[in-house]
Formats: structure tokens, sequence, C-alpha cells
């Protein structure tokens, strides 16, 4: 048996596990199946060569046409060749946030224990990528700007989000048991995902040194496709690369709680079986 | 690029740096923990084998 294997079973069938609820087919979404983490990790098995494939390819080709293909901006120069690690990791930055608050009021509503632990395995991958593009960013302002950093709203909203994450993995493993530090921690996921709308429109609400959205889902792009094509080519390959690492790390979340149990079983000289 | 190669390639080395960091970790950490559980199932007494089933992640 692998690890892997004996961390889908524990999760599955541990004592005290809404199953009734994990396993059973939801007639409206039919979401609800892919709570049970044997069904899950057999699902990312079959997704994730897929989308590692995907991730570098897209990336390699979006990093070749930004670097190599796009013309410098008419403004900015080659210093606009940094938008393309800077935008992709504010999306996924963002889009990562989004995604741990769902699945956090998931674990919440629904008590899925696998909501909890993606929330717990997206967290670092989300805390990584606000790192970068705070990075760069920083990076991109002091060309242009003049600065490495100015209190304006977008940059402060996105230093909240990178204390949001923080606090969310700190506050996880801050109890005793892991189910109150689950809970506890997607109360902070869910409160914090009010910031989400601080960042996306800070930009137009209020006087900021950072520019306004250059893609809109409701209106056409102000850049020029040179430019857009490998922008959006880096994004759905961080996407992708996203998608990988939540599997590997969902995988490692899942083993690091059947451990935690085995471990407590070995010091009390029990079978352990969860 | 020369006016603005010192800002450029330190973002793309940052970006690679933590992103390439997290994905070593990942598999690191995914690795260490599979080999302690197995070394700690192995030492389990009155351990039911039913490897057919548990290879699959049976969902029952």
């Amino acid at each position: 048996m692998t690890g892997a294997a004996a961390a889908a079973n524990y999760a599955a069938k541990r004592p005290g596990a809404r199953e009734t609820v994990s396993t059973r087919r939801d007639p409206v979404t039919g979401l609800h199946r892919f709570a049970n983490p044997g069904r899950f990790l057999r699902l990312a098995d079959a997704v994730q060569p897929w989308t590692t494939a995907a991730a570098v390819l897209l990336i390699g080709a979006g990093l070749a046409g930004g670097l190599l293909l796009s013309p410098p901006d008419y403004q900015q120069g080659d210093a606009v060749r940094i938008m393309y690690v800077h935008v992709p990791s504010a999306w996924m930055a963002m889009g990562i946030y989004l995604a741990m608050a769902l699945a956090s009021a998931a674990g919440l509503i629904w008590r899925h224990a696998l909501a909890h632990v993606a929330a717990a395995a997206a967290a670092p991958i989300g805390a990584c990528f606000t790192v970068v593009c705070l990075a760069t960013g920083m990076l991109w302002g002091k060309p242009i700007w003049g600065a490495w950093w100015v209190w304006d709203a977008r940059l402060t909203s996105v230093l909240v989000l990178m204390f949001l994450y923080l606090g969310f993995m700190a506050l996880a493993k801050a109890f005793d048991t892991t189910s109150r530090g689950d809970r506890a921690a997607a109360l902070l996921a869910v409160a914090g995902a009010v910031n989400l709308p601080v960042i996306k429109y800070s930009v137009d609400w209020w006087n900021t040194l950072h520019q306004p959205s250059s893609i809109t889902l409701t209106s056409a792009p102000s850049i020029h496709v040179s430019m857009l094509v490998p922008l959006l080519a880096t994004a759905a390959g961080a996407a992708c690369l996203f998608l990988s690492l939540l599997a590997v790390r969902v995988r490692a979340e899942l083993l690091a709680r059947r451990l935690r149990t085995l471990r407590l079983a070995e010091a009390h000289g029990e079978p352990g079986r969860g | 690029m020369d006016e603005y190669a010192r800002y450029v390639w330190p973002a793309y080395a940052i970006a690679a740096g933590v992103i390439g960091g997290l994905a070593i970790q990942s598999v690191a950490a995914l690795r260490r923990r599979r080999c302690e559980a197995e070394r700690l199932e192995a030492r389990r007494p009155g351990r039911r084998r039913r490897d057919g089933a548990e290879e699959a992640g049976d969902d029952a």
C-alpha cells in the first residue's frame, strides 16, 4: 500500500467523517462526488501529467514570445517585459485566494475534510505567487515610477493579501487539533475575501500610481495582440502549474494528517487505525 | 534591453526561484511523507493487508 493510498483511505474511512455527505451524488451539481479523497486523487492522477505538460509548454511559449517576439512599449520600452511575469502572478494570487475562500466556505458549510485540505494546500502556492507579484511589481515600479514602493491602494491591498495568506497558514497550525485549525483558518479565508474586490477596483475607486487594467472581461483589451498573446499564454501556463502543484500538495497534506494519526497511535501503543 | 536589463532579468530570476523552489519543496515534502507513512504503516501491529483495494484508493 502506498502512503498516498493510505492517506486516501484514512480520510475516506475515518470514524466520524460525514461519509453520507461526502460520497453521495449531489442532484444539482455532482461536485460533492469529488469531496471523496480517493476519487479526488484518482482524478488528480489522471489530470496532473497533462497540466504539467501544458504548464511547461505554455509558460515556455509565453516567455519566448514576451522576451523575444513582442515589441517594446512605446513609453516604457523594454521594462514592459516584466509584465509577462507580474500580471500572471497577480491574477494567480487573486484567483488562488478566491479558490481557497470557496473551498474554505465549502468546508465550513458541508464539513468536507477534503475542502479544508485543498485550501491548506493552495495557500502556500498563492502566497508564492503574491511574493512574485510584489517583487516584480517593485522591479517594474522603480524604472517607471521612480520608486520601489508607494503606499497606494493597489499595492497596499496586495500586501494585505500576502498577510492574509500568511495568517491563514499560521492559524491553521495554531491549534492542537487539525479540525479546529481548519475551521479557524477557513473563517479567516472567507472573511478575507472582501479584500479581493478592493484589489480589483482599487485603481478605479482611488487615485493610484498603478495603471488601470489593460484587460477586462467587459471590453476589448487595450494592449496590442503581439503582447496580449504571450501574456495570456503565460497566464494559462501559470494556471496549469497551479493545478499540478495543488495535486502534489493535496496529496502531501493528506499524508501529513495520516502521519499525525499514526504517530499519535504509536505513542499510545495503539494500532493506529485513524 | 540595455537600459532596463537590471530590472527585467531579476524579475524573471525571482519568479523562477520562488515558483521553482515551491515546486521542488512540494515534491520533496510529498516523497518524505510518503516514505515516513510507509515506514510507520509497516511497524503497525496486526496490520490488515488489502493491497489491491488500497492501491486503488478505495472510496467505499
